[in-house]
């Protein structure tokens, strides 16, 4: 059973939909009780990292997301997920992740860029994971943001390329996230959701 | 590099049922309806089946929000695995709350893109990526002369909330004589916003002019219905034209 996690500003309908069609049982979670047992919890993107951050803080999902987290149960953050799950934003400024991962995101250099990064792009793998398998080494997905996680060669899983190198994929331990929209991805993005079910 | 974007842009309106509130999806000329050309499930799920960039579906609704498209947007979400952005007089921020919340991943907002409050409370809860605003102007618009209604449009502020601009001359809509492409250039020397183009196409040739003069993506809809090609065989002409374009996933 894959948790995802609801928030007003998410399109967490699209991710519900993509598992159903994969025929993974899932549900939305609204609130804190419906998370009791979770295994698979998907924080889904769409948003701005202030607003969801005052979400999961007024909400009370910090600490148990936190705790699950501890306990072993796998997350998947997508885009602005994949954000939250690290410490701070230059979105936000004074705003909090959920701190699972060692990682602040940066806005893209807009002198040099059209920002956001929007639209299709080449992900490219460079090392190993459960989440990736199945997928070619390099891949194209759907982005939608301003702000990336910078490359950490401990905890990237993958690179695009906009300008900058910043992370695509991440992972530490039971923590995976991906900065573009896997449900949004057509024939790649589904197979990274479906190896997160099996993970 | 990100891949340029073709958009099918489905535009729907009320169907006047008695049983149920239904949609069926039209071409129009200078915005307004010229024919009936189908459901528009349908349409999205043969799009879909193309490998599209991105699907824009438009309710073309004059007066006020119609929440009953908000349940039209679930069902398109139900069936699709591929990004869409939806726009419909919006006028208020729960108008757009309820859009995300049946799967939209970008909203469209054009006639009252003057409404700062109303961009700027999107922007802050969803997120400056998921906000398009839709500069829709005609020939009649343009006879102040290019540089005032660029002055006037980028006076209005609405630069600072958007994700994305589309620019759309209505009077070339449907026409076939290619998108108003003079525009595009005095943009991109004001704003580094990603641009998309819509209106008036009807070639190959005319797209890859369209991110020639660095557009990112193109919107295309009465070209759709009335070519013999498929989006995949577009995509693969513009790719031997030089176009930087997704030719698989």
């Amino acid at each position: 059973m894959i948790h995802i996690v609801d928030s007003p500003s998410s399109n967490a309908k699209a991710v519900y939909y993509a598992y159903k069609d994969l025929g993974v049982a899932c549900r939305i979670v609204t609130n804190l009780a419906q998370l009791t047992g979770a295994k698979k919890i998907v924080i889904p993107g769409v948003g701005a990292f202030g607003a969801l951050s005052q979400f999961l803080n007024d909400s009370n999902f910090v600490n148990p997301l936190r705790e699950l987290a501890d306990e072993g149960t796998k997350f998947l953050g997508i885009c602005l997920g994949m954000q939250i799950l690290g410490v701070s934003s230059d979105e936000s400024s004074g705003a909090r992740g959920l701190r699972l991962l060692e990682v602040s995101s940066n806005r893209f250099p807009e002198d040099e860029l059209r920002v956001p990064h929007t639209g299709w792009d080449q992900v490219s793998i460079c090392a190993s994971h459960q989440l990736l398998e199945g997928l070619n080494h390099e891949f194209s997905a759907y982005f939608s943001h301003s702000y990336c996680v910078p490359v950490d060669h401990k905890l990237t899983l993958a690179i695009t390329n906009y300008g900058i190198a910043f992370t695509s994929i991440i992972a530490k331990g039971n923590i995976v996230g991906v900065q573009f929209h896997p449900e949004r991805s057509q024939d790649s993005g589904r197979k990274i959701l479906s190896n997160f079910a099996d993970w | 590099m990100l891949y340029r974007r073709l958009i099918p842009k489905i535009v729907v309106e009320r169907a006047i049922s008695k049983t149920s509130p239904e949609f069926h999806s039209i071409l129009t000329r200078a915005y307004e309806p010229h024919r009936i050309v189908g459901d528009p499930l349908s349409q999205i799920r043969i799009q879909q089946s193309n490998l599209v960039d991105e699907i824009v579906l438009v309710n073309r609704c004059r007066s006020e929000f119609d929440s009953a498209f908000s349940e039209l947007v679930l069902q398109a979400c139900e069936i699709l695995n591929t990004p869409i952005t939806v726009g419909g007089a919006i006028t208020k921020s729960s108008h757009a709350e309820m859009l995300f919340r049946s799967g939209a991943d970008k909203v469209i907002i054009g006639r009252n893109r003057h409404d700062l409050k109303l961009l700027e409370s999107i922007a802050t809860n969803h997120g400056v990526q998921a906000l398009v605003i839709s500069v829709d102007y005609s020939e009649y618009d343009l006879a102040i002369g290019l540089e005032a209604f660029l002055e006037r449009e980028l006076s209005m502020g609405y630069m600072s909330f958007a994700g994305e601009i589309c620019l759309n001359n209505i009077s070339r809509d449907g026409g076939g004589v290619g998108a108003d492409l003079g525009i595009v250039d005095i943009i991109h020397g004001e704003t580094r916003i990603p641009i998309v183009v819509g209106c008036g196409i009807s070639t190959v040739n005319q797209i890859a002019e369209c991110f020639r003069v660095g557009c990112d993506g193109v919107t295309l809809s009465t070209f759709l219905s009335q070519t013999d090609q498929s989006i995949k065989q577009i995509r693969s002409h513009l790719s031997a034209l030089g176009v930087h374009i997704r030719t698989r996933n």
